[in-house]
């Protein structure tokens, strides 16, 4: 056998076991992204959620437009501590949409915001939030918005905010 | 293989270890903007309340008591913070414009104040006095903010 024959038959053994690598490569990585992508839907949620209670409780407002939709609580709640807290979400998943309900709560209850003037403070908040979470979302990378759902990875998601006031 | 020929399989495995860095610089990156923002509104809050606190010592003191206070933030030119006594809502109220962005916030006094009264801060311009003074005119005692 020359010697350039030979080394031709490295080179297709070593497509070989790179064909067997790659094929291997692939049926990891692909349940890997599929799962890392919800998670990653999870955590960008539950940041937004978080960082919407921070703020709120920080009682500092920033004139900016990711800011502007949760300003109108500070101002009702007059700039104090409102202990907003984020206690959880549950994501249940078509085909193609993500629905993530997020559940807030704060101290006191709903009478407590008579006098800002605001109808339906528990709506209201629920509104603003879930305005300022698609505001937070939507600046990360891979992130769409269409209206009131976000498109990541292929994928639709649809948030819900739900805010209830809790005593003590 | 030759000596001093880079292997793919190594090549692979550098391209993986750089997308995993990258993600990683992207996430701090991120992160530390938002934890600076944070850190500037912790700050502030944390000043409010100093004045509010403050404020009410100083009342409580008494006419001729003064306290010397110090903005807690370090400003680059153009950036200004204003602390202002208001008589109609009866708050200390905080405008700043740090970073580009403008802050506001405000904290209810549990004692009354007579008059208005306000003071800029800048860069080079950081401290001011919280002091009260008795009001032969409305017969009550003023606290105000002077530079």
């Amino acid at each position: 056998m020359s010697r350039s024959r030979r080394r031709a038959q490295t080179s297709i053994e070593i497509l070989f076991i790179l064909a067997i690598v790659l094929t291997g490569v692939v049926v990891v990585v692909k349940p890997y992204l599929t799962s890392s992508g919800s998670m990653v839907t999870d955590v960008y949620v539950k940041n937004a959620a978080e960082d919407a209670c921070s703020y709120l409780n920080n009682g500092v407002l920033v004139n900016d437009n990711l800011h502007e939709p949760l300003n109108g609580i500070l101002s009702a709640s007059n700039y104090s501590y409102r202990g907003f807290k984020f206690r959880g979400l549950t994501t249940t998943q078509n085909d193609s949409v993500v629905s993530v309900s997020v559940y807030i709560t704060y101290q006191g209850s709903e009478r407590s915001w008579k006098n800002s003037g605001i109808p339906n403070p528990d709506t209201y908040l629920g509104n603003q939030i879930k305005e300022f979470m698609l505001r937070y979302i939507s600046a990360r990378p891979n992130v769409s918005r269409d209206g009131d759902t976000l498109s990541f990875g292929g994928k639709k998601i649809s948030i819900r905010v739900i805010v209830r006031g809790v005593e003590g | 293989m030759r000596r001093g020929q880079i292997s793919i399989d190594f090549l692979f495995a550098v391209t993986l270890v750089m997308l995993t860095v990258l993600n990683l610089v992207y996430i701090a990156t991120n992160e530390t903007t938002q934890a600076e923002n944070f850190d500037t509104l912790s700050k502030l809050k944390v000043f409010s309340i100093d004045i509010r606190d403050s404020v009410t010592k100083v009342y409580s003191v008494g006419s001729g008591f003064k306290i010397k206070k110090e903005l807690p933030l370090k400003l680059e030119p153009g950036e200004w913070v204003t602390v202002k006594l208001d008589n109609t809502t009866n708050r200390v109220v905080i405008t700043a414009y740090i970073g580009g962005k403008n802050y506001y916030t405000a904290q209810k006094l549990p004692v009354p104040v007579g008059e208005n009264s306000e003071v800029i801060l800048t860069g080079n311009h950081t401290t001011f006095w919280i002091k009260a003074e008795y009001n032969e005119g409305g017969s009550m005692l003023d606290v105000t903010l002077s530079p």
